[in-house]
């Protein structure tokens, strides 16, 4: 993974325990490039705001060191790193105007005050919101408030930007927006932005890289299309996009496919990520996407038969589900067309290639 | 429901208590005052006639007046330090000991508040043995440590209630940016949390204000504090003068009170609705 990418900022076997028994990061090793947007990815409790916490210098490693363009970081105070910060209730301070917010860094620098107007002007203009510099921060809405933040962890030109949870707090419309609106910037300006969320969206909207973290590890860091399509632990493949899971026993392996036993006796092709061996247990990772319904599914080599429990109807598409393999809630999804021809009991045939199907 | 006129019984015997309550609280107060405009020497209703003598007394450049002048701007000098210590102290404590790591915290909490438990009497006992080997007893500095030290709970009090609903990412926003610790607390901190700092301040400065017993036991007999002049008043000439001066102490202390309400409200419009 490393060698890839220039060593711009890098963890170095970092872990962080706040007492003796529980280990909240455990051994992390992560090299950042310039220039690059990674999200960590992950439920709360898996380590990935104490890991960018310890980046911000808000908390110390227990062990390891983290590097920023070569430099250690370790006993280095948060205000001597000169990362630029989002938090996810924006923080902005209620007593300053939006002018005064961001001019709040610029002064800790020293700068002059023709320099600052200049500074503030532009940054406000980034985030188009030019004609608020008066207004107090209570005035503001939400998504302003937001981008105000973002404009004040922009204006000193930090090399790097943390956000935690940034978008947490706005309705989901304002959201999708303003993901794309972070995206843009980021393309636009090119800083390093390491991005905190347990939302897989926004990872996948926005990211170059997804680190997806549980219990204290990256379980799989790759760009978000490997993430989804080809995720490597079940724990991925489970926390991004919908997934079906089913039990299952390899019985023969060829290269990196294998024929897997189902509970019910079926037999599945389906790819493994690593190496496997016959017997061994492993959990089929299957998107309802990716499964065919109807005569064409005839064709392909994991072709099955079952009967129809349940339509449920999502507005853009349909969900269909079925019984197969010792589970009784085989997810599909379906367009409207396609599920126009299906009713509840109804035998159907379906079936999905091999190489959209992974042995976890 | 059902038992509703048993409701309203009950509430209306809390009604009735809780005006007791108020009346017992307030009745000295309202018997007090009007005294002090009493045209005659006396302590009894009805009053022959009303006069503002006794506050001319107070006011006026007669050997008492003087005194009293002098009573005021000791009360004043020491009440002023005394508060500006506590704050100081009493907020820097306050911030650092609202961080959660700080070892012993929950110690070092009930010993800063101790002195609003302990009897006044045993600490200004302790006080005169302390201070008189530091050579304090009968000085300004000593007078002053000892009001500031019963003045630090109260600044520890509402400081904490204040920082309590103080967003700490506010700090580490500040922090982030690149300004040092003592910069974001000077211009984040201490402008947010600024009404409880200043209640805080309000209450030491009335602790000394109207303090008698350390007063007592560390003055030096010239050292008149108004509380002591009244103590003395009492004591040898009785007369309406003590219950005018006690009025306009009163009434400072009243005043103070209001500014400071008046203070929180207009910071609380300022920030506006988030």
């Amino acid at each position: 993974m490393s060698g890839q990418f220039d060593p711009f900022l890098q963890f170095i076997d970092v872990q962080k325990a706040y007492d003796s028994t529980t280990m909240v990061v455990k051994s992390l090793n992560l090299n950042v490039a310039n220039g690059e947007f990674l999200t960590l990815l992950g439920p709360s409790g898996s380590g990935k705001t104490t890991t960018l916490m310890m980046l911000a210098g808000f908390e110390e490693p227990t062990s390891g060191e983290i590097r920023l363009q070569g430099r250690s970081m370790n006993g280095i105070p948060p205000h001597k790193r000169g990362v630029g910060m989002v938090f996810q209730n924006y923080s902005l301070f209620p007593h300053m105007t939006v002018g005064e917010n961001l001019a709040f860094p610029l002064q800790a620098r020293g700068m002059n005050k023709a320099e600052q107007t200049t500074r503030i002007r532009t940054a406000l203009d980034m985030v188009k919101l030019g004609a608020f510099a008066d207004r107090r921060p209570g005035q503001l809405s939400g998504g302003q408030q937001q981008r105000v933040a973002l404009a004040r962890a922009l204006v000193f030109e930090p090399e790097l930007v943390l956000m935690d949870e940034p978008l947490g707090a706005l309705d989901k419309q304002l959201r999708d927006h303003m993901q794309l609106e972070i995206k843009h910037l980021h393309d636009r300006i090119g800083v390093t932005v390491v991005y905190v969320t347990h939302d897989q969206t926004e990872a996948l909207v926005m990211s170059d890289r997804i680190a997806v973290f549980n219990e204290g590890r990256i379980q799989q860091i790759a760009p978000p299309a490997e993430i989804y399509q080809n995720p490597e632990t079940d724990f991925v493949a489970q926390f991004i996009g919908e997934n079906n899971r089913i039990e299952a026993t390899i019985k023969q392996v060829s290269g990196n496919q294998c024929q897997l036993v189902l509970k019910d006796g079926a037999n599945v092709l389906a790819n493994s990520p690593r190496k496997a061996e016959a017997g061994e247990a492993r959990v089929l990772s299957v998107r309802p996407e990716m499964i065919v319904v109807g005569p064409d599914a005839h064709e392909l080599a994991n072709s099955y038969e079952s009967k129809v429990r349940e339509i449920v109807y999502l507005g853009d598409h349909v969900r269909v589900i079925l019984g197969f393999g010792g589970i009784d809630d085989l997810s599909i999804k379906l367009t409207h067309r396609r599920a126009a021809k299906l009713s509840v009991g109804d035998h159907v045939r379906f079936g999905w290639k091999p190489e959209d199907c992974r042995a976890l | 429901m059902v038992n509703t006129s048993l409701e309203r019984a009950s509430n209306l015997a809390v009604a009735v208590v809780s005006l007791l309550v108020l009346l017992f609280l307030i009745v000295p107060l309202l018997v007090a005052i009007p005294l002090s405009f009493n045209l005659e020497p006396y302590f009894t209703y009805p009053m022959p006639g009303y006069s503002l003598r006794w506050y001319a007394e107070i006011f006026g450049s007669s050997a008492n007046g003087v005194a009293w002048h002098a009573a005021f701007a000791n009360s004043l000098f020491i009440g002023l330090c005394a508060c500006a210590v506590a704050t100081v102290l009493g907020t820097m404590a306050s911030f650092g000991l609202n961080r959660e790591d700080v070892p012993f915290r929950g110690l070092v909490q009930g010993l800063l508040l101790s002195p609003l438990v302990v009897p006044v009497v045993v600490f200004a006992t302790g006080s005169v043995y302390f201070f008189a080997r530091l050579s304090l007893v009968g000085t300004y500095t000593g007078l002053i440590i000892a009001h500031a030290l019963l003045g630090v709970p109260y600044v520890v009090i509402t400081v904490t209630a204040a920082l309590s609903g103080f967003d700490n990412n506010l700090y580490r926003a500040g922090v982030s940016l690149g300004a040092t610790p003592l910069s974001v607390f000077r211009r984040v901190v201490l402008p947010l949390i600024a009404p409880g700092v200043a209640s805080g301040a309000v209450f030491a400065f009335v602790v000394s204000w109207d303090e008698i017993i350390v007063t007592l036991f560390l003055a030096y007999p010239e050292q008149h504090t108004v509380p002591r002049r009244l103590w003395a008043g009492v004591n040898e000439q009785l007369s309406p003068v003590v219950i005018a001066a006690s009025t306009i102490l009163f009434i400072i202390t009243l005043g103070l009170l209001f500014a400071t309400e008046y203070l929180r409200r207009r910071n609380e419009r300022l920030l506006g609705s988030a």
